[in-house]
């Protein structure tokens, strides 16, 4: 685990290129410890491209990402996506999928077994889930398997937790739970960077706020943000959207 | 004929140690074919090795019989297939992709082992095979797959779970897919190889994508579904030969609709266990006390 407060990533003149686009270009942000970072921005304005340069599997030019390390070891990456490609009838269980999440880190002596299935039992209940181990993953709603999926990127004791619209689809109950366990991630020191349309919901939560649009229109205190800034960045009037939430509402609907 | 009886004959055992390998290779293979939904292009693997045996069999090593060195050269044809096909997925459907290469390739071998005279009584030799013409050299590739195989999946074990699940996950959490891809079309090519000359190519498709797809209605776990993949495909092949034996059929068929029958009954006590039993719960699941169906009320985070 980092110190808190220190920067874990910084991000410096990020530009990415996909089948001869331009997805991104000019991007420069620094995330420290423990942070909540929310990324806003309209579809299309690469906020999912710039997770998958985060996690690597997007190609970038070498030195514009760069994690610190923790601890004398390599930054782990949690992972959460928007949705999975997972077919209707795939058979395995929640607890086998949520296990499959222990990949051998390559900086440690691997984990045994036994120890793997405590702490994946430890998270279930964490999330919610332990009732539901047993059932097919496909099974699970929306939600659950969103929070599945966490306990997944949690089961590898990340130090940072990406986070692609986990909260898509699910009711507000659950958007203020899951956003609640975020919450709680960061003051343990993991730091979050969550992708979500819903402005209410991560600007009453995150820390800090990015929006973009092809390129990084603004990034600051979420505090901060107005509905210029929004403006700006999503290229339209959004009417719908006033940033002056009452502290710990953001289960309200929007005004 | 019983047990003494069959193993008297040398052929008969060789069929049947050549059988119980090449069921053991399907059935270590089948969950991540059908998992990864590469059910379609283990079957233009299987139908492409004929381009590789051709060449291998009349343009390399002329004889009545394919030697070592032609079933190399029938192995790495196949394996630019399987490498013809990736490519050609960044371009086209995957599916339209495997059709291309196969029908391309198994073009290529019908072409050249009816223009050298050997007329179509051996394409259809290499269609369905012959379990009884299983040679010591087919046997010894065999246990050589066997072991390396198990070999692969022991050591790739977790990457290959991630990956039946979502690939982009998978990658995300640092795990080769690409290198998983390629290496698991190459077990399927290196299979398909040795396996035409013994079940066809046909069967061995159907080797390939049963005993999974038997698995996935059975198991819940990863390490169940490969067990209940392998028996069932080891077991389909000591009763089809043994029905072989028995009767007219083929073995290769045999072995086939064997397989098919154990489909079907997994099929029907998955509808009844639906139907009378607990909705969500697998014949090779663990049992847990109480798993609700749905979970009616979120559950409060500690």
């Amino acid at each position: 685990m980092h110190r808190h407060d220190c920067i874990v990533l910084k991000v410096t003149d990020l530009t990415v290129h996909l089948g001869g686009r331009e997805i991104l270009s000019g991007i420069d942000f620094t995330v420290r410890s423990g942070e909540f970072l929310g990324l806003i921005g309209p579809n299309g304005g690469g906020k999912t491209t710039l997770l998958r340069a985060l996690l690597g599997v997007v190609p970038a030019a070498p030195g514009q990402i760069t994690w610190s390390p923790g601890e004398g070891r390599p930054t782990r990456i949690g992972y959460v996506p928007q949705r999975t490609a997972t077919d209707p009838t795939y058979p395995l269980s929640a607890r086998a999928v949520l296990l499959q999440g222990a990949t051998r880190h390559g900086d440690g002596p691997p984990e045994g077994r036994h120890a793997q299935r405590e702490r994946a039992n430890t998270l279930m209940e964490r999330v919610g889930l332990h009732r539901q181990a047993g059932l097919p993953f496909v099974h699970l709603s929306g939600g659950q398997q969103r929070r599945l999926l966490l306990a997944r990127a949690l089961l590898r004791t990340p130090d940072a937790l990406l986070l692609d619209e986990p909260t898509t689809g699910v009711d507000v109950e659950g958007q203020e739970q899951f956003c609640a366990l975020l919450q709680q991630l960061g003051a343990e020191g993991i730091t979050v960077i969550l992708v979500s349309h819903d402005l209410p919901l991560i600007t009453s939560r995150a820390d800090r706020i990015a929006c973009l649009n092809r390129t990084l229109h603004w990034h600051g205190r979420a505090k901060d943000l107005d509905p210029t800034k929004i403006r700006h960045a999503y290229a339209c009037e959004l009417r719908r959207y006033e940033i002056s939430q009452p502290e710990g509402s953001c289960a309200e609907e929007p005004r | 004929m019983s047990l003494e009886g069959f193993m008297e004959y040398g052929f008969l055992a060789r069929a049947l140690v050549a059988g119980v390998l090449l069921a053991i290779v399907c059935g270590l293979l089948s969950p991540w074919v059908v998992l990864r939904r590469l059910s379609f292009a283990a079957d233009g693997l299987a139908h492409a090795s004929i381009g590789g045996l051709a060449v291998g069999l009349v343009l390399v090593q002329p004889g009545a019989s394919p030697s070592l060195l032609s079933y190399f050269v029938a192995y790495l044809f196949t394996c630019l297939v399987a490498l013809g096909i990736a490519h050609l997925t960044r371009h086209l459907q995957s599916d339209a992709a495997v059709g291309v290469c196969y029908v391309s390739a198994f073009a290529l071998g019908v072409a050249i082992l009816s223009s050298r005279n050997r007329g179509m009584g051996h394409v259809e030799h290499v269609l369905f095979g012959s379990l009884l013409t299983a040679r010591p050299l087919e046997i010894l590739m065999l246990g050589i797959l066997t072991g390396f195989v198990t070999l692969c999946l022991v050591l790739d074990w977790e990457g290959l779970g991630a990956w039946t699940f979502d690939e982009e996950l998978a990658r995300a959490e640092g795990v080769s897919t690409h290198r998983l891809r390629i290496g698991l079309m190459m077990l399927i090519a290196a299979t398909v190889i040795v396996a035409t000359r013994i079940v066809g190519v046909l069967l061995v498709a159907a080797l390939l994508i049963l005993p999974g797809s038997i698995g996935c209605l059975l198991a819940g776990r990863l390490w169940t579904l490969v067990v209940v993949s392998t028996g069932v495909s080891v077991g389909a092949a000591v009763a089809g030969i043994a029905v072989s034996n028995q009767s007219d059929i083929p073995p290769g068929p045999a072995i086939v609709l064997c397989a098919f029958a154990v489909l079907l009954v997994a099929l029907a006590s998955t509808r009844l266990l639906r139907r009378f039993g607990n909705p969500t719960r697998r014949l090779c699941a663990p049992h847990h006390p109480s798993p609700p169906p749905s979970c009616p009320k979120t559950p409060e985070y500690p």
